[in-house]
């Protein structure tokens, strides 16, 4: 499938007469909406500019380094709506530093703060390189996915952990408030150290990789076989979407023709997996606003999409299901009707929700116009997924960007433009409608065929970037095959992170009472174990909160009980 | 009090969790769960050792002589091996109840049937 289109042709014909013919060292067309550009180091910045500001690239969905045995490799994945362009750029081993993009995407803050981690790449102009995913204390010179790093070798490396960073001090009359890091079983424990004046958040600084597993070197050391399984444990709730992304891509690799039937049973199954994720969501932004009883109802309801995932599959949340190839399973005639049915009742339920959740006053209360996110704000900071498509603006990669046999079925993509956390919900509950049509539609036009298809167990020498809307956003995966049967490189962004720097936006100006909903609306795997710890500066008292506790708190604060953290820690 | 009918309507039915372990949940027939081999049928290829994921097979010996263990410790039910046999000499039960309070309880140990091994061949040459 070696097909150029036109219009990637004239961005690139434009971009050699905007920065230089020979700043354009390579252009590459693997098929139709993928573009891989190189260009040397010193035109990254006017490359990426150009890019952004007169071809419309304002999405930088992430940043992948490389180490391919002869120097490092950074390759910025920028989109717009019809097109992936992946502008890659080199660096030596002598030399491995870069200028910075984050001028002019700030969305890079934190890929390149993960691939100075990760590759050693150093980002000159970048305002803060300290560690992102690597502990703190990590030894500076090695850099993980280095090709010279042997597992062994990480393992040994690592002294243990360091004393916690000495604290700066806040100016007068702020505290400074640390919020997580969480449970350690979620998949994306995050920690968020709040400037507090008074009630209002100033700023917020975000630090994750508190349980970075280092899959991505895991994948490296593992078959492409076996990495079917493995990337489906990257998430526990949303397993479906790395699956899919992988296969696709590696379909792709292969050049493999998947016959219709297998696109169409995908799709069901992928759309299910956001049903049951959405559910999952919808109950826990009950819980965080203590409103326990629709936490109750709605997750009692999710059991359905499970059990039915469960008969479908084998399994409630890690399917197995999609290999190199097709599915291991194929849907019984039985069960597809079960599903349609189940589908009815699960519709019904996400219209009564969405009537509940606009009616009850306590609940609206509690989200309307809380944790509001500009549209511009949403796009310089790269957000995805519902979050992003409650600032009304209309991205989705089912839409933008086709997958399984998304072009194929009708359905609409769900925006709203109250830029706010009642947005965030009622934009999942809209979509919950849309993805049991989805399914309706896909099983009642399920084309003959087989469910799987014969694949090769080696995987052909070449580079692939694959993308899915998953239930939480954009998932993108880049892949690099060396003609082995393992990869060179596997890249992969979870849309949590993505969501990272937006979430930070959400948080500044607003009350210390709206950090679990606000934290909690981009659907992060939200864990309830995170501990605050209070400074009063001005009397040097020093208090803990559970997350309970901030709960506890919310609701007074509703009732008007309490004006600030001082005064909840003199009542109880 | 937009949840008043659904609040009204549960009033009157039992919970909706079950007294697990009094009484258990029904499992789907396709459930995977606690892996078994059909030693007669086992050719000894070893390819569901060298497929999985996570460490949980491992052949002692080799070819039509070989045994196996099986870690539940480390089995994720994936169904790779059992994908991947090409005699279809592996089969997920549903058997789902697998806790256990040591590691010898987690082991699974096949071995080859004693009665019907055949009188001793001359080995078959090295491929």
């Amino acid at each position: 499938m070696k097909l150029s289109s036109p219009q990637e042709l004239e961005i690139v014909e434009r971009l050699k007469t905007a920065i230089g013919a020979d700043s354009v060292l390579e252009a590459k067309f693997p098929r139709p909406r993928r573009l891989f550009v190189t260009v040397p180091k010193q035109s990254l910045q006017s490359a990426a500019r150009y890019l952004k500001e007169s071809e419309g690239f304002s999405h930088l969905s992430t940043v992948t380094g490389l180490d391919n045995g002869k120097d490092l490799e950074v390759i910025y994945h920028l989109n717009r709506v019809d097109v992936e362009l992946s502008l890659r750029t080199k660096a030596s081993y002598d030399d491995p530093t870069l200028p910075t993009t984050t001028g002019i995407i700030p969305g890079s803050v934190l890929y390149e703060r993960e691939v100075h981690d990760l590759v050693g790449v150093s980002f000159e102009g970048h305002p803060d390189l300290s560690p992102l995913v690597l502990p703190d204390g990590w030894p500076a010179t090695l850099h993980p996915l280095r090709k010279n790093m042997t597992i062994e070798q990480i393992r040994s490396a690592y002294p243990g952990p360091a004393a916690s960073p000495p604290q700066e001090s806040p100016e007068e009359n702020t505290f400074l408030v640390p919020f997580g890091p969480q449970h350690p079983a979620l998949k994306e424990p995050e920690s968020f150290t709040f400037k507090v004046d008074g009630e209002t958040v100033v700023e917020v600084k975000p630090r994750i990789g508190y349980n970075h597993r280092g899959v991505e070197k895991a994948l490296e050391n593992q078959t492409w076989i076996q990495n079917q399984i493995l990337i489906e444990r990257v998430c526990g709730i949303c397993s479906c979407s790395h699956t899919q992304c992988y296969t696709q891509g590696v379909e792709e690799l292969l050049g493999l023709q998947i016959p219709p039937r297998i696109h169409y049973l995908r799709t069901a199954l992928f759309e299910l997996n956001r049903i049951h994720s959405h559910y999952l969501w919808l109950g826990v932004a009950g819980h965080e606003i203590g409103f326990d009883t629709l936490f109750m109802y709605v997750w009692r309801d999710r059991e359905i999409v499970m059990d039915i995932l469960e008969a479908l599959t084998g399994n409630r949340n890690t399917y197995s299901m999609n290999i190199i190839g097709g599915l291991r399973r194929d849907f019984t005639p039985e069960m597809i009707e079960k599903t349609k049915k189940a589908m009815d009742i699960l519709e019904q339920k996400a219209k009564e929700y969405k009537k509940l959740v606009l009616a009850e006053p306590t609940l609206m209360k509690r989200v309307a116009r809380v944790g509001v996110l500009r549209p511009r704000d949403a796009i310089d900071t790269c957000a995805v997924g519902p979050t992003m498509r409650a600032c009304g603006i209309k991205r989705d990669v089912r839409a933008d960007d086709p997958h399984a046999s998304y072009s194929e079925i009708p359905f609409n993509v769900i925006t709203y433009d109250g830029c706010d956390i009642a947005s965030m919900t009622v934009v999942r509950l809209d979509e919950l409608v849309e993805s049991t049509h989805i399914v309706k539609y896909a099983l009642s036009h399920l084309p003959d065929g087989p469910a799987s298809v014969r694949a090769p167990r080696r995987i052909p020498q070449g580079e692939v970037v694959s993308r899915v809307e998953a239930p939480r956003g954009e998932l993108i995966h880049y892949q690099r095959s060396n003609g082995t049967e393992k990869p060179e490189r596997y890249k992969l962004r979870c849309p949590t992170l993505a969501n990272v720097p937006a979430v930070v936006k959400m948080l500044t100006g607003g009350n210390v009472a709206d950090i679990p909903i606000a934290l909690a609306a981009i659907d992060p795997c939200f864990s309830c174990t995170d501990r605050m710890t209070f400074l009063d500066e001005r009397t040097g008292k020093r208090w803990v909160w559970s997350e309970d506790d901030l709960k506890r708190y919310s609701r007074a604060c509703a009732a008007g009980k309490v004006k600030n953290p001082v005064q909840m820690a003199n009542v109880g | 009090m937009a949840m008043i009918g659904e609040l009204l309507r549960s009033l009157g039915k039992r919970p909706a969790t079950r007294r697990y372990p009094f009484e258990k949940s029904e499992v789907p027939t396709g459930l995977r769960g606690k892996l078994v081999y059909d030693m007669v049928k086992c050719i000894g290829c070893g390819l569901c050792e060298r497929d999985c994921p996570a460490g949980a097979i491992k052949m002692i010996g080799k070819g039509k002589t070989s045994e196996f263990e099986v870690y539940l410790d480390r089995c994720t039910f994936c169904s790779q091996c059992e994908y991947v046999c090409p005699v279809d000499a592996i089969a997920m039960t549903t058997e789902w109840e697998l806790a256990g309070f040591s590691k010898q309880d987690l082991t699974l140990s096949f071995k080859r049937p004693k009665i019907e091994a055949p009188a001793p061949q001359p080995p078959a040459q090295a491929q």
